[in-house]
């Protein structure tokens, strides 16, 4: 046993090696760091905001179609950025922006993957964020929109392990199928690390705070005494939901009741006045929230992509 | 001098066949080979060896399975030795180490790099043999002269000095007999002076009383029918003959009546597996309550009033994908006495779970089909106060299994003791009747 973790060590470190001298990794584009720190500021201004996107042409552009698309089913043609601002909210706009900004930077990224369907993923990436947001809600928590891009970039580590290393991803897939283990615990096993470690280095190469760093990292290794452990637990259950809503990474399932995982425990405590019904009547409100959104996750990423 | 047997446990056919060679050629016996994993213990069981090798050099996979094994086997050598050829690696090493001084059994572990030259294997395996044949010729001495009790009641253990010192390519030699620790600890007051043959009519039977016979201290002769009568003039207390064998073989029986004065005979009812099962496991609760020094007759009429006495069998459901470990412990679990049912995954397993009744479910989490979690889910809404005990080597499952809402969940961290799961498995069925 000693010795298999020896082993892991070695050849974690040999992959950690070979991501670090890597130099064709996606890059994070500066809006949707500077958009985070915009919206952590309480009393940020619209204007901004607005400032910040139009520094971009190509992204609001992208903005525009998306906003006039069927997905938000707008009788009137939207033509400015102020006017989609005010009609679908600073949010929402945060929303479209790191999605498409993100989802532009990894499309080499996909070129090169063997075993991820893009749409599949960014569907899976994007769906975990808009949960985690509303699971957030719930408990009356608010991020300040590094609940969504925690959850769109929750998996990233996923794309850079299919793009260089993809004879063992798709070993830890089919140990992962083989013997009914998480993917996460496939990876451990056969690299000696998961995604969310190959995520974490990503974010540490980007600069991004702690907070979106650690959800990036725990969501897999949950630790509840995290300074950033209600934020990662809200990632953590968008990530479990999504799947019961059809919108997995790889097509696997939930792998236990959401009941059963200590970010939900911890999340309830913040609640000592829910009882057992009330945590069911909660946990099946969060379910309805997200079912109409499922198809517009599914579209939005489709626009963007095609 | 019997020729002795050398049972190496290794994936490395073409090295087993090299040290044959060499070891025959010493005319000291013979090296058979086993692969780590299934079908080993159960040949280990069948010839009980004089000598073991466990080769974990190139067994990174298997080395749970084959730890097992060596906490099986080790408590069960009563001569020869054991050698464990582990890697180098200092790690390794201290696991071993703890390992080792659990059991008091254990003659020699080595630690050896892969290009340790055979001359030092040979000599080392010489050794253990040789040992094994004065274990033996102790044994053998004339019924009266304390040989064989004090073989079984004490068998000579590795010293201190030489558990302590792993990397002593020298063998301990043991300097004062020690009593063993665990269960033959308790056999001691029972005096069981000598052999208990055993004559039964289905080979699986006697793998199931051997280990309880083992358990006890006492010291089978020969398996097979009739092969057993062949020696009268052995030094035999008991024989259990089961109905079939007593009718088939009624001449021979009368014939050691007669040449064996003292000698018991119990006869058990052919009930196969169910009732091998209640008397193995009488023979091991014989010694639980450590009966003071009932003697041969007394042993016999206890074994007997148990086993004619009528008692249910808890039924247990085993769950588990990966084969080596399902059934090890569906072994370990039979000789303890319960029905045992196996299921590879949460989908057989919810098959059985209906049909079965079983009284707790032991289950594996991560399983390919249906897994633990949900196995869970589903036991738990048809019967919420079964007990389930699960078992993972995975902090992730462990992690989420600490936090279960469910009553009469608890919870196994692998890989783990045999005796620790049949101690869990009793509290929690316990606790629930």
């Amino acid at each position: 046993m000693m010795e298999t973790r020896k082993l892991e060590h070695e050849r974690r470190q040999r992959i950690l090696e070979r991501i670090a001298t890597l130099d064709t990794l996606p890059s994070l584009p500066r809006v949707v760091s500077d958009m985070l720190r915009l919206l952590a500021d309480a009393n940020y201004n619209i204007d901004e905001l607005m400032t910040l996107v139009q520094q971009d042409p190509a992204l609001t552009a992208r903005l525009l179609k998306l906003a006039n698309s069927a997905i938000y089913g707008r009788p009137r043609q939207i033509d400015s950025l102020h006017e989609a601002m005010v009609l679908l909210g600073a949010k929402e706009i945060h929303r479209l922006v790191t999605t498409i900004s993100v989802m532009r930077s990894f499309d080499d990224a996909f070129t090169r993957g063997r075993i991820l369907d893009k749409e599949q993923f960014w569907a899976h990436s994007v769906g975990t964020g808009e949960l985690a947001v509303r699971v957030a809600a719930h408990f009356g928590l608010d991020f300040r929109g590094v609940d969504f891009t925690a959850g769109l970039l929750h998996d990233v580590g996923k794309v850079v392990l299919d793009q260089h290393f993809h004879a063992e991803f798709r070993d830890c897939l089919d140990l992962s199928h083989r013997r009914g283990l998480p993917q996460f615990e496939a990876e451990t096993r056969l690299l000696g690390l998961d995604h969310a470690d190959v995520g974490e280095r990503l974010a540490a190469r980007w600069g991004l705070p702690d907070s979106l760093s650690a959800a990036i990292s725990q969501h897999h290794a949950f630790d509840a005494s995290h300074a950033s452990a209600r934020l990662v637990a809200c990632v953590r259950l968008g990530n479990h939901l999504v799947k019961d809503e059809n919108l997995s990474c790889l097509g696997e399932d939930s792998l236990w009741e959401l009941e059963l995982d200590p970010a939900w425990h911890l999340l309830c405590s913040l609640k000592p006045m829910l009882d057992e019904e009330g945590k069911r009547e909660l946990l099946a409100a969060m379910r309805r929230d997200f079912k109409g959104s499922r198809d517009r996750v599914r579209g939005m990423v489709s626009e963007i992509t095609s | 001098m019997k020729s002795t047997l050398v049972y190496l446990i290794s994936s490395d056919a073409p090295w087993a066949g090299h040290l044959d060679e060499m070891v025959r050629d010493e005319r000291l016996g013979r090296v058979q080979l086993f692969p780590v994993g299934r079908g080993a213990l159960a040949a280990y069981r069948a010839a009980l060896p004089d000598v073991v090798i466990f080769d974990l050099r190139e067994e990174r996979r298997d080395v749970t399975v084959a730890m097992t094994m060596i906490r099986e086997i080790f408590p069960r050598m009563a001569a020869g030795g054991v050698m464990v050829i582990g890697s180098a690696d200092p790690d390794d090493r201290v696991a071993l180490r703890e390992e080792r001084e659990q059991l008091a059994l254990i003659q020699l572990a080595e630690y050896l790099p892969r290009n340790t030259p055979d001359s030092f294997y040979v000599e080392r395996i010489h050794a253990l043999q040789q040992r094994a044949v004065e274990f033996r010729q102790q044994a053998e001495l004339p019924a009266g002269s304390q040989g064989l009790n004090s073989t079984l009641g004490a068998i000579p253990s590795a010293t201190k000095a030489g558990a302590a010192s792993p990397e002593a390519h020298e063998i301990p030699v043991p300097v004062s007999a020690a009593p063993v620790k665990g269960k033959a600890d308790q056999a001691a007051p029972l005096e069981i002076k000598s052999h208990v043959r055993v004559l039964l009519s289905r080979p699986e039977q006697q793998v199931a009383l051997l280990e309880a016979l083992l358990d006890v201290g006492a010291r089978p002769l020969q398996l097979g029918d009739n092969g057993a009568l062949q020696n009268s003039d052995d030094d035999v207390d008991f024989l259990i003959v089961d109905s079939v064998c007593a009718e088939r073989h009624a001449g021979l029986l009368t014939q050691m009546r007669r040449s064996i004065p003292g000698l018991r005979i119990i006869q058990v009812p052919d009930e196969g597996e169910r009732g091998m099962r209640r008397l193995s496991r009488d023979i091991s609760a014989l010694l639980a309550t450590s009966v003071p020094a009932a003697g041969p007759a007394e042993l016999a009429e206890q074994i007997r009033a148990r086993v004619s006495e009528d008692s249910p069998v808890p039924v247990l459901l085993l769950v588990e994908d990966e084969q080596n470990i399902r059934e090890l412990t569906a072994h370990y679990l039979l000789l303890q006495g319960y029905e045992v049912h196996q299921a590879e995954d949460g989908m057989e397993a919810m098959g059985l779970f209906k049909v079965r009744r079983p009284a707790l479910i032991l289950s594996d989490v991560y399983m390919p089909r249906m897994n633990g979690f949900k196995l869970l889910l589903e036991v738990k809404n048809r019967v919420p106060e079964l007990p389930m005990l699960m078992m993972t080597g995975y902090s992730s499952a462990a992690e989420v299994l600490n936090s279960s809402k469910y009553r009469n969940v608890s919870f196994l961290a692998k890989p783990f003791r045999l005796s620790e799961l049949g101690e869990r498995i009793r509290t929690m069925l316990g606790a629930a009747s």
